[in-house]
């Protein structure tokens, strides 16, 4: 049974100077599934992420998503077509409390043109009052529901996490692309975290995720593609795909020059 | 006495609403402008030119200023994708001074209108009807009038979506742009409606003063209008109007020291902007964020009930009841 | 001809000051607005020791360089050291604070009329072609003189290549072992030295007033920039570059543009006299549009 790729990845090359970041890289995201990305630090993986969101342009390759090439498209208009993605450093808006984050968030806001701050007071209440209470509901999940109005600065690490995988469920996206999502988090948060991808993935949410924590690969990824200096070195069922002996040695002889 | 008074307040009103569209453009959107002052420049003479020159009445006279500002901001903001923000903060000054050599360059054919000699017996509006005194204080509630739709309208796009997204510019395009925010047309915006306010207050200064000329649209008064956001509070419109207040208070304090103090007018007047220069750095070094904070909206009491009324809510929210 | 004396005249001038701003700019991070108010600086302590002190003018002048530089350590200590992890918006308000500040404490001092140097008359030499008055061949030549000095230092001296270290990256220089406190003083003090030399010379060439500073701020950085933000050479390239447009730019007829318009003219079209500063300005927005990473250097983000 094939399935439509909902994401697919062709033969993506792209260099930073004298530096090749990915070296012909070709994969593809089903529906239906949680997909993982993994590889030693450097090889490409935070890259193929700005590639296919649209904050790099691949030098050569494209990238097809749900039927359509969003190559060279810029970021805001990938994610308007419902691919989003959130980012390994914090760099929520720090000034804005959790609250404002998270209302942020959705796209098609009629408030968000000055005209119709006018013409269409009506709608807009109605879309604030929507997406307040989806908002309090997502905030609840991750458990920041208490922190509200702090300032997104005055969270920590773990929690800053938590508040970009809580703005980019506002979203309500086709796909999404979660880069480390529990990395810094609290171990005993990790297990909830897992917990609501896993229940969002029943719903339908798809996502395919960034991620070292082998555990947390294990756990939530159906499937996984591992990433090595550029290059597509393996993919298919993680169990399986983890024991291949190519995998293997990519993270030992990374282990191996990082100890040198 | 009262006279002055009124004047002064006058003044504070028109650079309170210059205030408002600094705090706009930075306060709110993070846009570095150091040439800001070209749209009350444009607002003051397309106004002059159009009331004066042309013979079009008040109205369209500062519709027409203010659409000029606007114009001259949407234009300024298309590069800004392109160039880091101190570079574009350096091109500001350097477009805003090319337009005003050009307001300083040119003459209206024939006259001694424009050009380095500025615009002299800019009419004013209602003053035959009123007469001098009168015309001081309807002056000053035209300017009280509108520098509260000014602060009304821009407090009242601060809590809406719109005011939302301009904040998440503030601190890096990428957030706003992964959430499918149009970056670049929400600047243009900001700047555009911040210019379109910045040209409402060269309007209104052009037909209260009755005189322009370029010396009064140097960088210099630029700097002014970043003291009084800075001092008052970026972020903050209540701020933006405070710190007006106390700018201008300051630079229009030497008129009562000269005879109190024995240094000549021009002494004093740059002790005055000595005295506005240290008090800025020192707003920097020690009270950063001005004398009125931010105030960003609490939403602590709008929880629904929390035991949820079944699963029939939308899809990505698995309820825990 | 005189295009090309006209211009290397005022290119030495931008040069002395671009140099000292790319420098501040690229180590420290933000665009120096108060640093070309020390220009003023320097011409006024000059033109004190000439006129006030009687003292002859190379003197004054020799006196003056230092001062200024001192000056400049004076201001990086008072206003900007505190400010070393602020965003780069505040500094450069701070900056703009700071040179008002400066500009008119010496508007104060010594008022706001434009001021000469007591060196009188000067006859023209005719040289080539053209005419240049000896103040203006020895304004060429100290400027060079100058340049070819501080070239040595940054070639040869630790202190130099420590200075081009920071300049380039300013965090792996202090990881290295560099002692960016002390660096940054001495890029202060050279900067600031050389920005009032290059002040007294724009005074001996032209006059000597309060907005020296402020008329000559976007020319040098535009030459700063077009060179490529902590690179010396480049800006002095890039002051030859506006010293040359700004003179080359007056010279140019363009009444075959216009014919090619097709609009009427008598064969004489120039840019009129009063744009001459907007060339510069225009130059700037122009090259930061098209290529803002500067023509030599690099400009680390």
């Amino acid at each position: 049974m094939s399935e439509q790729a909902l994401l697919r990845v062709d033969d993506i090359r792209k260099r930073f100077g004298g530096l090749t970041a990915l070296d012909g890289v070709s994969m593809q995201v089903e529906a239906g599934r949680v997909f993982g990305l993994i590889g030693p630090n450097g090889s490409g993986k935070t890259t193929l992420f700005n590639v296919i969101t649209g904050f790099a342009r691949p030098d050569h390759g494209q990238v097809v998503f749900d039927g359509e090439r969003i190559d060279g498209l810029s970021p805001d208009k990938v994610a308007r077509k419902g691919l989003c993605r959130t980012f390994q450093a914090s760099l929520n808006p720090q000034r804005m409390t959790v609250m404002e984050n998270m209302l942020l968030a959705p796209q098609n806001q009629v408030g968000e043109t000055i005209l119709n701050t006018i013409l269409r007071i009506g709608r807009i209440r109605e879309q604030e009052a929507e997406h307040l209470e989806r908002a309090w509901e997502i905030m609840k999940l991750v458990k920041l529901d208490h922190q509200a109005d702090t300032p997104a600065g005055s969270l920590s690490g773990g929690q800053k996490k938590l508040l970009m995988l809580g703005q980019a469920l506002m979203l309500r996206p086709k796909l999404v692309l979660l880069d480390e999502p529990v990395a810094g988090v609290n171990p005993r948060l990790i297990d909830d975290i897992v917990e609501v991808i896993r229940k969002l993935q029943g719903q339908g949410q798809n996502f395919l995720i960034i991620e070292h924590n082998m555990q947390v690969v294990r756990q939530l990824c159906d499937t996984i593609h591992v990433l090595d200096a550029g290059k597509v070195l393996a993919s298919g069922p993680t169990a399986e795909t983890l024991q291949r002996e190519e995998v293997l040695n990519a993270y030992l002889a990374r282990q191996a020059r990082e100890d040198a | 006495m009262i006279d002055y008074l009124v004047y002064l307040l006058t003044i504070v009103g028109i650079w309170g609403i210059l205030s408002l569209s600094l705090n706009l453009q930075y306060g709110l959107t993070g846009l570095v402008n150091l040439g800001h002052i070209a749209f009350f420049m444009l607002g003051a003479y397309i106004s002059t030119i159009l009331v004066m020159v042309v013979g079009t009445g008040y109205v369209v006279g500062f519709v027409g200023g203010m659409a000029a500002a606007a114009l001259f901001g949407a234009l300024i903001a298309l590069p800004t994708a392109h160039l880091q923000q101190d570079y574009w903060a350096i091109s500001t000054l350097a477009a805003a001074e090319i337009a005003r050599l050009i307001f300083k360059n040119e003459t209206i054919g024939g006259t001694y209108q424009g050009g380095p000699y500025g615009f002299s017996g800019i009419p004013q509006p209602l003053k035959d009807v009123l007469g001098p005194e009168m015309y001081g204080w309807f002056y000053l509630g035209l300017t009280l009038v509108l520098a509260a739709a000014a602060y009304l309208v821009l407090q009242w796009l601060l809590n809406m979506p719109f005011g939302r997204a301009l904040k998440a510019m503030r601190e890096g395009d990428d957030v706003p742009l992964a959430l499918g925010k149009n970056v670049r047309s929400l600047r243009i915006r900001a700047m555009a409606l911040g210019g379109g306010v910045a040209g409402l207050a060269g309007a209104l200064y052009a037909h209260f003063n009755a005189f322009i000329d370029p010396t009064y649209f140097l960088p210099l008064e630029t700097f002014l209008v970043w003291a009084m956001v800075i001092l008052g509070g970026a972020g903050n419109y209540l701020g933006a109007l405070l710190g007006a207040l106390i700018v201008q208070l300051i630079y229009n304090s030497t008129r009562f020291l000269t005879g109190v103090v024995p240094l000549d007018a021009d002494t004093l007047g740059s002790l005055r902007m000595i005295a506005i220069g240290v008090l800025i750095i020192l707003v920097i070094h020690y009270l950063p964020r001005g004398l009125v904070p931010e105030r960003p909206r609490r939403y602590a009491g709008t929880a629904r009930n929390k035991q949820a009324e079944g699963g029939q809510h939308v899809r990505t929210s698995p309820s825990q009841g | 001809m005189q295009i090309i004396f006209d211009s290397l005249v005022r290119s030495s001038e931008i040069a002395l000051l671009a140099v000292g701003l790319t420098m501040v700019y690229s180590v420290l991070r933000f665009p120096n607005f108060s640093h070309v108010e020390f220009a003023p600086l320097g011409a006024y302590l000059a033109l004190f020791g000439a006129v006030s002190v009687g003292a002859p003018l190379w003197l004054s002048a020799v006196v003056a360089v230092p001062l200024a530089g001192i000056a400049g350590i004076a201001t990086d200590r008072i206003v900007f050291a505190k400010l070393r992890d602020r965003s780069p918006i505040m500094l450069m308000i701070a900056a703009f604070a700071a040179g008002l500040v400066i500009r008119q404490i010496l508007r104060a001092l010594w008022g706001p009329s434009p001021k000469s140097y007591p060196i009188g008359l000067q006859d023209p030499l005719a040289f080539l072609g053209g005419t240049v008055t000896p103040i203006q061949v020895a304004i060429i030549l100290a400027a060079l003189a100058c340049l070819a000095i501080f070239h040595g230092l940054l070639t040869y001296t630790k202190l130099g290549i420590a200075m081009r270290a920071a300049a380039d990256n300013a965090n792996l220089a202090q990881a290295s072992g560099i002692h960016t406190e002390r660096v940054i003083r001495w890029v202060w003090f050279i900067g600031s030295g050389f920005a009032g030399l290059g002040g007294i010379f724009l005074g001996m060439d032209t006059q000597i007033h309060p907005m020296m500073g402020f008329g000559i701020i976007i020319p040098v950085f535009c030459a700063a920039i077009l060179g490529g933000i902590g690179s010396p050479y480049g800006a002095i390239l890039g002051a030859l570059v506006v010293g040359f447009a700004e003179n080359v730019g007056m010279a140019i007829n363009f009444s075959w543009l216009y014919s090619a318009f097709g609009v009427a003219n008598d064969g004489f079209v120039f840019v009129p006299a009063s744009y001459k500063p907007a060339i510069p300005f225009a130059f700037l927005i122009l090259f930061l549009l098209l290529r803002p990473q500067g023509l030599v250097g690099r400009r680390s983000k």
